[in-house]
């Protein structure tokens, strides 16, 4: 099972493989694009992203070098025929460079890309939406190599998924950077703060009302109250405990270290890290982390040692405890298991990192 | 007003039970069930409608279970409409209840699609049936909170391209189902050999697989997460949003979802995109 980092800048290229990234992702903002579209929109973030096509070319050889792959992401839900015309235009050129894979979620750029540049590989992006397994053979259809599956999918349909999809890859997140609606259903603009943020996070107030518009009951008004205090420290899990890290720089945010185990045997290829416009440190405490559980689960590690090893890592057991910053909660740490062992300190050592 | 085809959508399997009290389903009735007159006001209110959309494109939770779906069916052939399964984004589990449900529609019924995993099971399943590509796979911004058309732009849609239209027709498609979106032009709704049918009053910007709502009667370590039990809350209850400024566009909240009330230049839009036949359906909805 291979690690997926992300990357701003080509001096993080070095510095995530070290810590053990096998395979790397990037954006980037040709100035052509610019000056054909007047805008900096050629994936889903505007920041992230690498300057040009020369620090592109860069990025792919000093991957290489690391004994990385790069992938190249064209993210956006959705492109227009000019852009998806620009588009392919871009993936051919990171072709030649030598890049590893582009990652795409509308079906209609793929569509292009397998007949305009069929031998450059195909990850079908979280965007996407894939779910099921009929969608990894539709997909498969189309000529993809791997389905990054979206987030909020239980390991049992991962599994599921694993099982039937053959020659096609599949990636899952592990770490960092949970949407709180589905990425390929989310039709919201990430606007500035003054005007009221990213859509899920908008402080505005809203007022519950029964089904046909009227006032709902003191004693249901009181549970939604519970309710809604509950979501609101989901909410808190959901964006990184406040983007806020341990003493160590360990990044609190949804995290899939413990289900790291039950990902490999499903036969998931790779382990997704978020976080493109991370800062650098975060990032490579992110492989660091996830290497560690790797490594061990790699080395045979009973998936009961891993996942107390994962939860020793950050040394905050009261939050797996609670499951909220848990992508798969399901194998949300519980400290009295009764089969717990006797595992070691559950601490990164030098080898560890 | 060129011949346009127009559908109710219900959601809830008790909506069926007013439908069956009545012997045809005209636009005044469909304002009625829906306690909102405005949104049907572009219609004739004598307007006979022709389509039931039965079913959740939005939750995995809605999905008919064996008897609502037999109570739809007889409620559309008796009001003499042509049933139309709504089908959210499904996991394998789904997929499967899905196509039992398809092989128990009438003849002439179709299935709303809103995942390209169920379309592609569908079309080499039931290569006769007929299928509708829902609002989730139009992608386009729809963020009712945007202050100007600029904040659009970055993103063209990309339903109308070469690409898309090449996929849609691979899978045996025929129409596609859209919103109204903040700033929308006529343009959107110009897409050379394909029906398209509009959503109206309600657009959805944003659906998620977690439910606040749905967890209300969870216990806290379980609430927030996919796969747990849901009692449809949703059906019960739902939110009201301030008005975003400065559009005056208001939002809600129902289930996993966020919806919007289209504003007067997007009603105006449906109107005349249905008057000059660009928009061959349109679908009126609850929020």
């Amino acid at each position: 099972m291979k690690v997926t980092a992300p990357i701003s800048r080509i001096d993080e290229i070095g510095i995530l493989a070290a810590a053990g990234a096998d395979e790397l992702y990037c954006g980037v903002v040709p100035k052509e694009w610019i000056a054909q579209f007047n805008t900096g929109a050629v994936n889903r973030r505007y920041f992230g992203n690498l300057g040009g096509l020369e620090e592109l070319q860069q990025a792919v050889d000093i991957a290489h070098r690391s004994a990385a792959s790069m992938f190249l992401v064209l993210n956006a839900q959705h492109y227009g025929a000019a852009h998806q015309l620009a588009l392919v235009e871009l993936a051919s050129r990171f072709r030649d460079f030598g890049g590893d894979a582009v990652i795409v979620a509308d079906v209609a750029l793929i569509v292009e890309l397998r007949e305009r540049v069929p031998d450059l590989a195909i990850h079908v992006s979280s965007v996407a939406a894939c779910r099921n397994s009929a969608g990894v053979g539709f997909y498969r259809d189309m000529g993809v190599r791997r389905v990054i599956l979206p987030r909020d999918v239980t390991l049992d349909e991962i599994g599921a998924i694993a099982k039937t999809a053959g020659d096609v890859e599949v990636e899952a997140f592990v770490l960092n950077d949970g949407c709180v609606f589905e990425e390929g259903a989310c039709h919201s603009i990430h606007l500035p703060a003054k005007q009221g943020g990213p859509i899920c996070i908008d402080s505005r107030p809203f007022v519950y009302r029964d089904a046909k518009g009227g006032m709902i009951s003191a004693r249901t008004a009181r549970m939604l109250r519970e309710n809604d205090a509950d979501y609101q420290r989901w909410l808190w899990y959901r964006f990184g405990c406040g983007f806020s890290t341990t003493a160590e720089s360990y990044p609190f945010g949804p995290c899939g270290l413990c289900a790291i185990s039950r990902l490999q045997d499903a036969g998931v290829t790779s382990i997704k890290i978020a976080g493109r416009e991370g800062a650098t440190g975060r990032k490579a405490k992110s492989v660091e982390m996830v290497r560690a559980v790797v490594d061990r689960v790699h080395g045979g590690s009973p998936q009961q040692d891993v996942a107390e090893f994962a939860v020793g890592i950050r040394k905050t057991e009261e939050h797996c405890r609670a499951g909220f910053m848990c992508y798969y909660p399901e194998v949300r740490w519980k400290a009295d298991r009764p089969e717990r062992s006797q595992a070691a300190e559950p601490q990164l050592s030098d080898t560890d990192r | 007003m060129p011949s346009v085809e127009i559908g109710m959508a219900v959601v809830d399997s008790r909506g069926l039970t007013a439908l069956h009290a009545l012997s045809m389903l005209k636009v005044s009735d469909i304002a009625g069930l829906l306690g909102d007159d405005a949104a049907t006001a572009m219609l004739p209110g004598d307007a006979a409608a022709s389509h039931l959309y039965f079913g959740s494109e939005f939750c995995e939770h809605l999905f008919p279970d064996k008897e609502a779906l037999e109570r739809a069916i007889e409620v559309s052939g008796k009001l003499g409409l042509t049933l139309v399964l709504a089908t959210p984004v499904a996991n394998d589990g789904l997929v499967a209840r899905i196509g039992e449900a398809a092989a128990a529609l009438p003849e002439n019924a179709e299935i709303l699609v809103n995942d390209w995993g169920v379309a592609s099971f569908l079309r080499s399943a039931y290569p006769q049936r007929r299928l509708v590509a829902g609002r989730q796979l139009a992608k386009m911004i729809k963020d009712p909170r945007v202050p100007s058309a600029a904040w659009m732009q970055p993103y063209s849609s990309s339903y109308a391209t070469p690409g898309h239209r090449r996929l849609i027709e691979r899978l045996g498609i025929g129409r596609i189902e859209l919103d109204v979106p903040p700033f929308a032009t006529p343009d959107a709704y110009t897409v050379a050999g394909l029906e398209l049918s509009v959503w109206a009053p309600y657009a959805y910007v944003a659906k998620g697989r977690i439910c606040k709502i749905g967890s209300l009667r969870q216990e806290l370590p379980e609430k927030f997460a996919p796969g747990r039990p849901c009692h449809r809350e949703c059906q019960g209850m739902y939110e009201v949003g301030v008005k975003a400024s400065p559009s005056g566009i208001v939002s809600y909240a129902r289930g996993n979802s966020i919806f919007y009330r289209h504003g007067e230049a997007m009603a105006d839009l449906v109107r005349d995109a249905l008057a000059c036949g660009r928009v061959t359906r349109v679908v009126l909805c609850g929020v």
